[in-house]
């Protein structure tokens, strides 16, 4: 669970994310959208301790992120929106640094550098330097070590940027399975399409304030006229 | 010509040197920190500037009743060209070829002519800095020695911006060709390799021809100045041969009358701007053609074995596992490897083989007979004064290492992964010295080592020198890393900009001499002790000092677990 109380984060003068409370709950999918620059990425960078904020709490399953950052910070797997990182390193080197660094043990770890790899069709790419991989490849080696020592709450940014069709759809699953074990995704996307379809609840941010937070259902019934997620969008992020 | 001067403000903003810190929020904040480095980059370059300057007047004013002081023009204008080669090469390859914003460039409706011009600029506004800190003293000190005119200074001026002209734009047309010629241009690391082992190749033997220059000055004036007679003969048939620019750019400053140094001066600006026109036209067409590609690299598919999953899943602790990872991150990076590790352990073997050939020539007998002279001296580990004289050698070739002062720059744009890992502040600071320790640490080995192998400094003084040095060196690459976190260059195109064009190298070199003085500063109060091995006291002090310096940063590290990597946000 993510526990975000009435965050504030100022750049200078200028107001990024305002007053913003959220609760991520246990299995549940949550999207988080808003146009560019409207304080999402800044948002997941305060719950993931990148950045500090100025008022406010948050908790990563009841563990406080600035109180406790090394215990909160080894209950959450996070893909950052660039996954241009360690690019000297091979595929599986990198893989075992990040299960070092969350003291993943050893038997496990063949197991599910197997099963990761065949979900995200890896296998023959494991042995080659990160910087001679494409995109959408550096996207999925990013996921895999995220999620390799089974967190429980996952944090993604923009994860679907890059990927292809088929490791789309197994993330999109994925994220189900976790879910319905009891356990919480929180990411964020452009596609309105994917928060429509995949996510239980999803939050609008726009100028840094949470314009909407609920079910996609509770959404239809607040804009009965309108037949789309995109034009919902549209019109509650449009200049006031 | 529009589009030229703003992809020259573009690339200069996004690659320049004193830009270390990118974050909107941080950029009132930068903006004052960095021009409080430019100051004081200023003033620590005027510290070897005037010094240099008054050496040269003095050496110009003394020449000059042998009516020889224009020899010293002579021998620099030509060496300067090849310094300007041998120190750019790196960056001007890296400019051209291997920036990461080529292939934007192709994509963009600019013609090669255009990218090629502004690139050129920032390699020669890049070259100035050495311009100004190692030739334009020369030319001040020799223009005061010989009481010049002011029209001395003012063709000087044009002199030294048009100096770097010509040997850039030679590398550039080298390069060119060599990379449309060959598949060299895919093999990165291997050229990488290549270009450093030359320029130390190169930079070598300009050492030894400057360190017999000076032999010469010391063992024999006289012949000295016949030999300089000589050489202004020579040279000057060799310079209108091989380097018509730097013989014009001489004659301008040196020529016979008003006149005359006029013509030469008009030559030697024609003769460059020609040169880099005819370079730009020639390099236009193929340019494109060159560095189309170059991000390319092998397509060879090395699946992985379940074996291999099996052995490389072996678990080692987190802090571990983030120094085994930063050496990999090292050591596969050619430009990171020869600019980090190579150079730290090169540089002492350069100066002990200077000093060898300097002990064997200077001294009768050669280097043997200089050890006991050295015994029976002040000089030795086991006195003070010779403790702290090698303390600060050992401190200056450990200044050498840039691994600390460049680690989280070197991260780029990837350095919030260290901010959202479950790993300490302090483990992940000591994971990142912890190559910088060692090779300071190796490079003192090997110094002392080679001491101790000749018989000029005993095993034990060795020693001492050795764990005395130790916590200091952990001091200062904490310091390093403290530099390096408060003000990263996370914004490169390419790995040379991470290390090359990281003012942080510099303050900590600065910043490691100023703690070194320190240290000489307190070994001074007990420099008149007169007890046997003082040496000895010194060092238990300097350990004792060392070790309080590493406790009080570590707690600092601790105290700052949230806020110490704020900058990289």
């Amino acid at each position: 669970m993510i526990k975000i109380e009435n965050i504030t984060k100022k750049y200078g003068d200028k107001i990024a994310v305002d007053h913003l409370s959220l609760e991520i709950r246990d299995g549940e999918i949550f999207g988080f959208i808003g146009p560019n620059g409207a304080g999402k990425t800044t948002t997941i960078k305060m719950i993931t301790g990148i950045t500090g904020y100025d008022e406010g709490e948050i908790t990563l399953n009841n563990i406080d992120i600035t109180k406790h950052p090394v215990e909160a910070k080894k209950t959450f797997g996070f893909v950052p929106d660039s996954p241009d990182m360690f690019l000297r390193l091979k595929g599986i080197e990198y893989l075992n640094f990040i299960a070092d660094i969350y003291e993943v043990p050893e038997d496990v770890r063949p197991e599910r550098f197997k099963s990761f790899a065949e979900k995200f069709d890896m296998q023959d790419h494991l042995n080659e330097d990160l910087q001679s991989y494409s995109h959408g490849m550096r996207q999925k080696i990013i996921l895999m070590g995220a999620l390799i020592h089974e967190p429980k709450i996952w944090i993604l940014d923009e994860p679907m940027t890059g990927l292809d069709p088929k490791s789309s759809y197994a993330l999109k699953e994925m994220m189900h399975e976790h879910a319905s074990k009891g356990n919480s995704v929180f990411f964020s996307t452009h596609v309105l399409e994917v928060a429509e379809k995949l996510c239980d609840r999803i939050g609008i941010i726009n100028h840094g304030k949470l314009v909407y937070c609920g079910t996609m259902d509770e959404l239809d019934k607040m804009f009965p006229n309108e037949s789309s997620l995109e034009k919902i969008f549209l019109e509650m992020t449009s200049g006031e | 010509m529009n589009k030229v001067l703003l992809l020259t403000k573009v690339m200069l903003k996004s690659s320049s040197t004193f830009n270390n810190n990118t974050k909107a929020a941080n950029r009132k904040k930068t903006k004052s920190s960095a021009t409080g480095i430019i100051v004081m980059l200023l003033v620590l370059g005027l510290c070897v500037c005037v010094p240099f300057t008054i050496i040269m007047s003095t050496m110009s004013s003394l020449l000059a009743e042998y009516e020889v002081a224009d020899s010293l023009l002579y021998v620099v204008l030509p060496v300067a060209n090849i310094a300007i080669v041998v120190i750019s090469i790196f960056s001007v390859v890296s400019t051209f070829f291997f920036s990461q914003d080529n292939e934007q460039l192709l994509a963009m409706p600019l013609k090669p002519l255009e990218i090629l011009l502004s690139r050129f600029l920032i390699s020669l506004l890049s070259s100035y800095l050495m311009v100004f800190m190692f030739i334009a003293p020369i030319f001040i000190g020799y223009g005061i020695g010989m009481h010049a005119d002011i029209l001395f200074y003012l063709i000087a001026i044009i002199d030294i911006i048009m100096i770097p002209v010509i040997p850039l734009a030679l590398i550039l047309l080298i390069s060119v060709l060599v990379f449309q010629t060959s598949n060299f241009i895919k093999h990165k690391d291997l050229l990488t390799y290549i270009m450093t082992g030359l320029i130390l190749i190169m930079a070598f033997g300009l050492n030894i021809v400057i360190q017999n220059g000076m032999r010469s000055i010391e063992t024999n004036p006289d012949a000295f100045v016949e030999a300089l007679q000589a050489l202004r003969t020579s040279m000057g048939e060799t310079l209108v041969k091989f380097m018509p620019n730097a013989f014009f750019a001489l004659q301008s400053l040196v020529g016979a009358n008003l006149g005359s140094r006029l013509i030469y001066l008009l030559l030697f600006v024609v003769l460059s701007v020609g040169v880099l026109a005819l370079v730009i036209l020639v390099s236009s067409p193929i340019y494109f053609r060159t560095i189309r590609g170059s991000s390319e690299r092998g397509g060879k598919t090395k699946h992985v074995s379940e074996a291999n999953v099996l052995a490389s899943s072996k678990h080692r602790s987190s802090f571990k596992s983030q120094v085994i990872t930063e050496w990999r991150l090292i050591i596969r990076s050619p430009t990171y490897f020869m600019n980090l590790v190579f150079v730290s352990f090169i540089f002492p073997v350069i100066f002990f083989i200077s000093f060898g050939m300097g002990a064997n020539n200077g001294e009768e007998g050669g280097i043997m007979s200089f050890i006991p002279k050295f015994q029976a001296s002040n000089y030795t580990p086991s006195n003070a004064l010779g403790f702290m004289l090698f303390f600060a050698g050992l401190i200056f070739f450990a200044s050498m290492t840039m691994i600390s002062s460049t680690a989280i720059s070197r991260m780029g744009k990837s350095a919030s992964f260290v901010k959202y890992i479950p790993s300490s502040t302090l483990n992940i600071i000591t994971a990142k010295i912890f190559w910088g320790v060692a090779c300071s640490e190796v490079t003192a080995i090997l110094t002392m080592g080679i001491l101790a192998a000749l018989g000029i400094v005993p095993i034990l003084d060795c020693l001492v020198l050795l764990i005395a040095t130790f916590p200091v060196f952990v001091l200062i690459n904490y310091l390093a890393i403290f530099i390096d976190a408060k003000r990263p260059k996370l914004e490169w195109l390419n790995e040379t900009q991470a290390v090359k064009n990281n003012t942080n190298g510099v303050i900590y070199m600065f910043g490691t001499w100023a703690v070194a003085i320190i240290f000489a500063g307190i070994g001074f109060i007990f420099m008149n002790l007169n007890v046997p091995y003082s040496g000895y006291i010194v060092g238990l002090i300097f350990f004792i000092i060392g070790s309080i310096g590493v406790y009080f940063m570590v707690r600092y590290l601790k105290k700052h677990e949230n806020t110490f990597f704020d900058r990289l946000a």
